[in-house]
């Protein structure tokens, strides 16, 4: 007899295609062992302190306030009549000056976003909307509020951090952030006062006005378009400058803004646009440096309040060295590795504080550390156990800071993580290799103290020391996805390509690192001038680097084609019919390329628009200050002040999706004529059918569950999951995506122009897209099903669809000239056995080389048994600092969502390479 | 009611605890003070704040004359704040 169990086990995709014979292997290589098998260098440990601050961490909720919006808003009123920049330079200011500094016992390195351990704060003048549609929903539960939070911390384990419900007087803002009920009050009353006045609602008052905006507002509301980047994270996947207030100090960075102030005061000097801005930008400098000053002398003064509370004579001299040293850099130039590491983060700090920013990366910071490294250890000033603890210290700092923002942008885009990219390796201006002692130690400290931030990316060169390269390889074989490899060629030669047009040379070419997740981001060299001595470091130049259109669903957009333009999931006709018979693939690809260029041309012109408004209302001031050039001319960003302005770029999701299903319309419909083009629009419709994956609340395709009666789709949706698939080495598949990155790369993004006037590039990475997106999309002619999750990235292979090891994948990956895009993604599961020991580190290095030697931009690695990841999903409370590798970022298991672990369970787990 | 995160010793963590900076330990936040709770600057004891409804009031403590505040708004570094008599 047959139980129910029984019949829905069967059900099952994977079943059904076993029971004829089709396997559908999630392990290429061999078999993984039946027990559990743990990944290599777990028995490291970070420093005690260090260790006592990550635990707290791991108990900190993420927290929010409304301390710096009222001070922020508060003087914006304040200065309503003033010149914008400097009211909003003003703004800023006052509220550094008036935050509160918090020192937790045993901290090093100090600065908080918000006065939390893990705090952040919401920023409704780039979009109140979200807190408008909750208002009445926060308002009513912060007033019903009255139990305590005592005995309910314990049950909001699962989600880690994530204030995933209310409880007690705190209230969930976006499944996420943790607000007390006390300040609902105000947040909601600020946010009142942004309505009609936000980044979001002004964007959206000027967008209107392009011709094409009700075709924007389909694409978005179907999903084939994720989210607009203006009001969102107008800021961030770009690389950070240290160097100015690292050179100079603040004093002398003031004492040059008052001259340069007086310099050109009344003066155009011949610019009859913009030049006049000048003085207002310098003086916005000013006072907007005053106010951070103060805020890190708060921070002085609050190391000498605790003190006073302790006899621990550790702790004392802890809250010693922080009030000394935030005394100083306060004012001048760093002298000691303790003070430049300082500030580093103070900075950091600061920029987040200013926007909403995701990927705002530290870049090649043991390259910026260096001089002071240097010169500590040859003086004895400082021992190499010393630095690691710092850089320990600095890896929990940078994991505590959170990125504020809607449930959409954090839960939809993100995965709650904030992707501050640190760099190691690379050459020099003169092309030797750049990697250093101290970036030996970075990687060091990323395997003793494993987090998600800073995420590690190499820069591998041909000139990259063997030994470096192993040290990395083994980092990677902790299995917490970092660093990520980079072709340091393949870097360069994008960077160089895309910015010859603004005057970069192949030496500047070099300074380059990686902004967020795998954005390629351009820099320039400086000089730091310490004890006599020069030294050039890498410096972020640029705009960020990803913004624009963002992201497009590529699978979506053949959805389109193949129904006349609409969209069956909402009921929208969202372009034009074409009402052509796509009689051949010729024709299918010249609709496909037309619907994709309306996408773009509407979404470009709306984003421009937004982005201005952003820059004329809510221009950045700070990193302005810090990036070259904005202090030589006299400009913020939205004047053109950096050095690289062409950074905008159009992001894609689900290509190898899309890959796999013109590799099977061109097979079975236009090549062999198994079915009709009508005979897959019936599979589609219907979904093979099966269930919708939303319905059976599991994303990967092996897991889905078939429809009684669905067996009528057995036979085409066999041949659509049998038909040629990327990552095989196989041409019939890989000749789409090479057909498809041509154009997309070479012709579609440099036809489009941004706010800039400067072309547009391809951004290839999916970051957390590839799930949202994909429960909008219906099925696709690969076999993929409704609603699960799309391939990561871009050349990672569909979960179990790469059969012929990873060389095959390899070469598929690189039919086409990756660095006609700034980035590619590639990911792979690689489980422990396979690399274990000094033999598997060198193969993995090998493997790796292979690849990028191939010209390849990008590969990482998720070390892990999957039977880790399916006891995480059942028992998420006993795997709080299980990280895994997404897409371009690497995140705790328990805060990302379950259509993604399901994706990363699916992805083929190599058992051998 | 007094709350621990009204305590000038309370080092804050999050939204629902902190450490107080005496012991070191952590406490949450809506649990009663110690006998050794000092009141921590907010506005909701400054007097040129006055209060209203839903936790907030106005402030007038400052050169803008005249503004919106709430009452658990920390006061350390607010250059108006007048602890009430």
């Amino acid at each position: 007899m047959t139980t129910n169990l029984d019949k829905s086990k069967k059900q099952k995709l994977a079943d059904i295609l076993a029971e004829k014979g089709i396997g559908m292997s999630f392990q290429y290589g061999g078999k993984a062992p039946e027990e559990v098998v743990e990944r290599e260098f777990t028995d490291l440990k970070p420093h005690p302190r260090v260790e006592k601050l990550y635990d707290l961490y791991l108990n900190t909720l993420s927290s929010t306030c409304m301390e710096f919006p009222y001070w922020y808003n508060r003087t914006y009123a304040e200065y309503e009549y003033e010149i914008p920049v400097y009211r909003r330079a003003k703004a800023l200011s006052v509220a550094f000056e008036r935050t509160t500094p918090v020192i937790i016992p045993g901290e090093l390195l100090v600065f908080c976003k918000a006065p939390f351990y893990r705090g952040s704060f919401p920023m409704p003048q780039l979009s109140e909307a979200f807190f408008m549609a909750k208002e009445d929903e926060l308002f009513k539960e912060s007033l019903d509020r009255g139990g305590s939070s005592a005995g309910e911390l314990s049950s909001i384990g699962a989600g880690g951090g994530n204030v995933t419900k209310s409880f007690g007087k705190v209230v969930s803002i976006a499944g996420k952030f943790g607000i007390r009920s006390e300040e609902v009050p105000a947040l909601c009353r600020i946010a009142r006062q942004w309505y009609k006045k936000s980044v979001d609602d002004l964007g959206n008052r000027w967008e209107r006005k392009v011709p094409s905006y009700k075709l924007k507002e389909k694409i978005m509301r179907t999903m084939i378009c994720m989210f607009d980047s203006g009001y969102t994270l107008p800021q961030g996947r770009e690389v950070m400058s240290y160097y100015y207030p690292l050179e100079y100090g603040f004093d002398k960075l003031l004492e040059m803004c008052k001259e340069l102030r007086d310099e050109v005061a009344g003066n155009a000097d011949g610019d009859g646009i913009i030049g006049m801005d000048r003085l207002y930008f310098y003086e916005s400098c000013i006072v907007l440096m005053e106010g951070i000053q103060k805020w890190i002398e708060n921070y002085a003064a609050e190391a000498l309040r605790l003190k006073e509370y302790t006899d621990d004579p550790q702790l004392k001299a802890d809250y010693d060295k922080i009030h000394d040293c935030c005394s100083w850099i306060a004012h001048g130039q760093p002298r000691t590795f303790y003070e430049a590491i300082q500030m580093i983060q103070c900075m950091h700090t600061i920029v987040l504080n200013e926007d909403a920013l995701s990927g705002m990366s530290p870049g090649r910071i043991g390259q910026v550390l260096y001089p002071w490294f240097e010169q500590d250890m040859a003086a004895g000033r400082i021992t190499e156990d010393e630095v690691l603890e710092l850089l320990e210290l600095q890896r929990v700092k940078f994991t505590c800071f959170d990125v504020f923002a809607s449930f959409g942008v954090v839960g939809g885009v993100l995965s709650g993580n904030t992707f501050n990219n640190l760099a190691v390796g690379g050459v020099n201006r003169f092309g030797e290799s750049a990697a250093n002692r101290l970036e030996y130690l970075i990687i060091h400290a990323g395997m003793t103290q494993p987090c998600p931030q800073p995420t590690l990316s190499i820069l591998w060169d041909e000139r990259t020391p063997e030994d470096f390269v192993l040290k990395c390889a083994e980092c990677t074989k902790i299995g917490t996805g970092y660093p990520a490899w980079f072709s340091n060629r393949m870097g360069i030669e994008f960077i160089w390509n895309h910015y010859q047009k603004e005057g970069m040379t192949l030496d500047e070419a070099r300074s380059y690192a990686i902004g967020g997740c795998l954005e390629t981001a351009p820099a320039v060299w400086k000089t730091i001038h310490l004890n006599g001595k020069e030294y050039e470091i890498p410096a972020g130049a640029s705009q960020p680097a990803a913004v624009g259109v963002h992201f497009i669903s590529n699978p979506k957009i053949l959805e389109m084609v193949l129904f006349n333009g609409y969209d069956q999931r909402t009921d929208i006709q969202v372009f034009e019919p074409h009402n052509k018979k796509l009689e051949t693939f010729e024709e299918l690809w010249e609709v496909y390329k037309d619907y994709y260029s309306q996408t773009i041309d509407t979404l470009c012109r709306c984003n421009n628009i937004q982005h201005d408004i952003w820059r004329k209302n809510n221009m950045c001031i700070i990193q302005s200050m810090f990036k070259p050039d904005c202090l030589e001319r006299g400009h913020h960003i939205g004047n053109m002040g950096y050095r690289w302005n062409g950074t905008y770029n159009i992001e894609s999701c689900g290509t190898i999706n899309m890959v796999n299903a013109f590799a099977a319309i061109d097979k079975l419909v236009y090549r062999e004529k198994k079915y009709t083009l009508d005979d897959i629009r019936d599979a589609i419709s219907n979904n093979f059918g099966f269930y919708k994956a939303d319905e059976i609340n599991s994303f990967s395709l092996a897991e889905q569950v078939r429809k009684e009666g669905g067996e009528k789709y057995d036979k085409i949706h066999s041949d659509c999951l049998n038909a040629p698939k990327y990552g095989n080495d196989d041409p019939e598949a890989d000749k789409f995506l090479v057909m498809w990155e041509k154009w997309f790369t070479r012709v579609a993004a440099p036809s489009y122009e941004s706010l800039f006037g400067l072309p547009l590039y391809t951004c290839q990475n999916s970051v957390s897209t590839h799930a949202s997106q994909g429960r909008a999309c219906l099925a696709t002619a690969d076999g993929r099903l409704y609603g699960t999750t799309f391939a990561d990235g871009s050349m990672s292979a569909y979960p179990g669809t790469d059969r012929n090891g990873p060389y095959a994948l390899f070469k598929s990956a690189t039919t086409w000239d990756q660095s006609w895009s700034q980035n590619s993604q590639m990911n792979m599961k690689i489980h422990p056995l396979a690399i274990k020991g000094e033999n598997g580190t060198k193969h993995l290095a090998e493997l790796i080389k292979s690849y990028l030697r191939r010209g390849a931009h990008h590969i990482q690695f998720n070390v892990c048994d999957s039977k880790v990841m399916r006891k995480a999903q059942e028992n998420p409370d006993q795997y709080r600092d299980l990280l895994v590798r997404v897409a371009g970022f690497t995140q705790y298991w328990v805060e990302i969502g379950k259509p993604v672990q399901d994706e990363v369970i699916a992805r083929t787990e190599y058992e051998s390479i | 009611m007094e709350k621990h995160s009204d305590c000038k010793h309370f080092i804050s963590v999050d939204c629902a605890k902190g450490l107080c900076a005496w012991t070191n330990q952590m406490v949450v936040i809506d649990t009663p003070p110690c006998p050794r709770f000092e009141a921590l600057p907010k506005c909701k004891i400054c007097s040129n704040y006055h209060p209203d409804k839903d936790n907030m009031g106005t402030c007038t403590g400052l050169p803008d004359k005249s503004f919106w505040a709430y009452d658990e708004m920390i006061a350390r570094n607010c250059p108006g704040f007048k602890a009430n008599a």
